[in-house]
């Protein structure tokens, strides 16, 4: 999944507690061969190359994905969106140098089109799915890594682990129990000028910025990267880290406004945090304080 | 508002479309019901519990139309009864579970059984089922001797009932579409010389025993196992099981048998457990040496337990060009640089490969380039349609080689790796396993060894 994942576990046999984590990085690499649009033989991959009218049986976790994917682009409002593999190509055709600024512009507008006329449909009843014109381009990187989390959990309960804090790439994190000295797991939110702390037995929290990335980011419902968020950084936390990390990416391209009265009619959102000219901020709307 | 998948598909539907978006939740076609009568399907059974065996039930076996489930067998009660109640959950089936093998051939009506046990109890489980009118499909190892091994094949031979081993690269389309057109139509890299593989891991396969597992020791020795460890990490023991070479070089060294359409004559190998001090080697290397048609070939196999680092891909190479393959990322195309790129046109227009990440379609005809800027990434290629290979599963490989088996059973399809043609890779692995027990001497391997 292109990224770091880190796994602490809290256990009273050592030996038990190491080949659970070894069996955590195991079921990552079995993830991976279903999720990722860079490994051909993925779900993913294949759900790609469906022609008009053809349709494809899906493993259980690609199709739990996806559903959650798509409850996530309807709240957003397609802020989120998985169908913009084609745009990440052709950005990264860019930086490689293959197109260059006019090209990528000009591809842009036609793989938003494409999009825009394909149509695909996902089994709400059975992992099925169905391409009756192709057209649009999957790739789960925006919710895959904290899905990942989730499984992982639902592992580490079945060997009897209470205790566990989960991390992929420094953005999701998945946090249940406590810690080994028996305190409730710490995260830190920083900006600029200020920090806090968040203490939890039970949450998973996930962060969107342009830290790394630069301040022009992608904007699915337009398909260009011009947007300018109204935040530094954001941070959404619900009880499924799936759903943090893809909301974290949605809520990013709204407005605060919009936030806040998508909050109002969704339980999934623990609270959003963000920052914003150095400072911390939270949402009005928050269901837990923090 | 909360999560709620089972909302009525219309308003999903209505809801998706007020987006805009192209992707919704629904089902287009209206056709759920599997169109196969119970009697057009093939009654299957499957033994073996564990990772593997939970692999076949719950994601290839569903997933094939024809494919009838009908018991499952293992000796470790929590395992074969938490299966049977999954799987009867999750399909509102009416799945049997049973301990003894045996006690399940007599008392059910089946066609086929899947062998997803430890490599030992192959040979016995399938000839018995063989004898016994079944097809059988049978995870690799054949088995953990040479002689075992040749039993099945004959057992095959003898009976005509089918017996497909389950090295699954072998009905990956991917890997089927590189050696039917690219290597035996197009002879796209010339004459191959160079088989690489390698299979990296961090560390043995080992796993402690299940808590939730009732292990009775005396029933597990009646099943050839003297230790609780035995039966989770059997591969570790020579008597149970191959160690890596069978586990995982099997898999890689069969596709360079398969690609260089050949069989090696002569093989050198080292190797040791002085890393995990278990019985099997956990580190090793071997050469092996081919007569292709087109010439002399060598093949060059290592095994590394102890780093992850590099991973799991076959590389070959040939005078006109190379490629990595795998069922991870890494696959790549190259043409070698003597060869004009017009040369490949033909098979970008053919549809077969890809270049420039297939970004081609892109650039602005009318200009020619792209202007000039910084240095371009070297030209590789990649796989895009397969085409021109007959069948085409568009199936995850495991799931496409237990179809295969499936449909061959129905008479609709004949095996993509039958017993016999198995045989002739493990006669290589049993050959690299008498290189390493020999201190690494060279070990010549005559065409009759290889027949059955």
């Amino acid at each position: 999944m292109a990224t770091q994942f880190t796994v602490a576990l809290v256990g009273e046999d050592a030996q038990d507690v190491a080949w659970a984590a070894q069996q955590c990085f195991r079921r990552l690499d079995e993830l991976e061969l279903k999720l990722s649009r860079f490994i051909p033989d993925s779900d993913v991959s294949r759900i790609n190359k469906l022609k008009d009218g053809e349709q494809l049986l899906i493993d259980y976790e690609t199709w739990e994905v996806m559903k959650l994917a798509i409850a996530a682009q309807q709240w957003t409002q397609g802020a989120f969106d998985i169908g913009v593999a084609e745009h990440m190509n052709i950005f990264r055709a860019a930086k490689e140098g293959i197109l260059n600024e006019f090209e990528m512009g000009n591809a842009l507008i036609k793989a938003q089109e494409s999009k825009h006329n394909a149509s695909l449909y996902l089994d709400p009843a059975q992992p099925k799915f169905y391409c009756l014109r192709e057209g649009m381009q999957f790739d789960l990187g925006g919710i895959g890594k904290g899905y990942a989390l989730d499984q992982l959990a639902l592992f580490l309960e079945t060997q009897g682990i209470k205790d566990y804090s989960l991390g992929a790439g420094e953005s999701t994190v998945l946090s249940v129990g406590q810690d080994s000295d028996g305190n409730p797991w710490q995260h830190t939110l920083a900006a600029d000028s200020m920090k806090e702390t968040i203490a939890t037995n039970r949450l998973a929290i996930s962060a969107s910025g342009t830290f790394y990335q630069g301040n022009h980011i992608f904007d699915p419902r337009t398909g260009k990267n011009k947007l300018v968020s109204s935040f530094d950084r954001l941070w959404v936390a619900c009880d499924s880290a799936a759903l943090a990390d893809a909301l974290s990416t949605g809520l990013y391209l709204l407005s605060l406004a919009e936030i806040e009265s998508l909050m109002e009619s969704l339980d999934d959102i623990q609270w959003v945090a963000y920052s914003k000219d150095g400072k911390l901020f939270r949402t009005s709307q928050n269901n837990v304080n923090l | 508002m909360a999560t709620d998948f089972n909302s009525d598909r219309r308003s999903f539907i209505k809801n998706s479309a007020l987006f805009g978006t192209g992707l919704m939740l629904g089902n287009p076609f209206n056709i759920t019901a599997n169109p196969l009568k119970v009697g057009d399907k093939v009654n299957i059974a499957v033994v073996g519990c564990g990772g593997r065996g939970r692999g076949v039930i719950f994601n290839n076996i569903p997933k094939i139309p024809s494919a009838n489930l009908v018991a499952v067998c293992d000796i470790i009660e929590s395992r074969r009864e938490q299966t049977k109640d999954r799987f009867n959950i999750m399909y509102n089936t009416k799945v049997k579970a049973y301990e003894n093998f045996y006690e399940m051939l007599e008392k059910e009506n089946l066609d086929a059984v899947a062998l997803i046990t430890p490599d030992f109890w192959h040979m016995p489980h399938a000839v018995d089922a063989m004898e016994a009118g079944l097809h059988v499909y049978c995870e690799k190892a054949m088995s953990n001797s040479l002689a075992d091994a040749k039993k099945m094949a004959e057992s095959m031979k003898k009976t005509g009932k089918l017996l497909q081993i389950g090295r699954q690269r072998r009905s990956n389309d991917r890997y089927r579409f590189t050696k039917n057109v690219l290597l035996e139509n197009e002879k796209m890299f010339g004459r191959l010389t160079h088989a690489i593989g390698q299979w990296n891991r961090s560390q043995i396969w080992t796993q402690p025993p299940n808590k939730q597992d009732k292990i009775d020791l005396n029933t597990l020795k009646q099943y050839g196992f003297d230790t609780v460890d035995q039966i989770y990490n059997w591969r570790n023991y020579k008597k149970l099981g191959g160690g890596v070479v069978s586990d995982l070089g099997s898999h890689q060294i069969d596709i360079f048998n398969w690609f260089f359409d050949a069989y090696p004559h002569t093989v050198y190998a080292a190797g040791n457990n002085s890393y995990f001090n278990f019985e099997q080697a956990d580190t090793m290397a071997t050469i092996l040496e081919y007569d292709t048609a087109a010439g002399p070939a060598i093949g060059i196999y290592e095994n590394i337990s102890n780093s992850r680092a590099i991973g799991v891909y076959e590389r070959f190479i040939g005078d006109n060009g190379a490629f990595i393959i795998s069922e991870g990322k890494d696959n790549k195309i190259y043409r070698e640089s003597r060869v004009d790129s017009k040369a490949w046109d033909k098979y970008i227009e053919a549809g077969y490969i890809s270049n420039l990440a297939d970004m081609n379609k892109y650039k602005a005809k009318e200009s020619g380039d792209s202007g000039i800027k910084e240095t371009a990434p070297q030209v590789s290629y990649d796989i895009n349609e397969m085409k021109d290979m007959g069948k085409i599963y568009n199936l995850a490989a495991h799931t496409a080689h237990f179809y295969n088996f499936v449909e061959s059973v129905r008479e609709k399809e004949t095996l993509n790796y039958d017993a016999i043609t198995s045989f002739k890779s493990e006669v290589c692995i049993y050959k690299i396993h008498e290189a390493v027990n020999n201190n690494g001497d060279m070990v010549k391997i005559s065409p009759e060894e290889y027949e059955i």
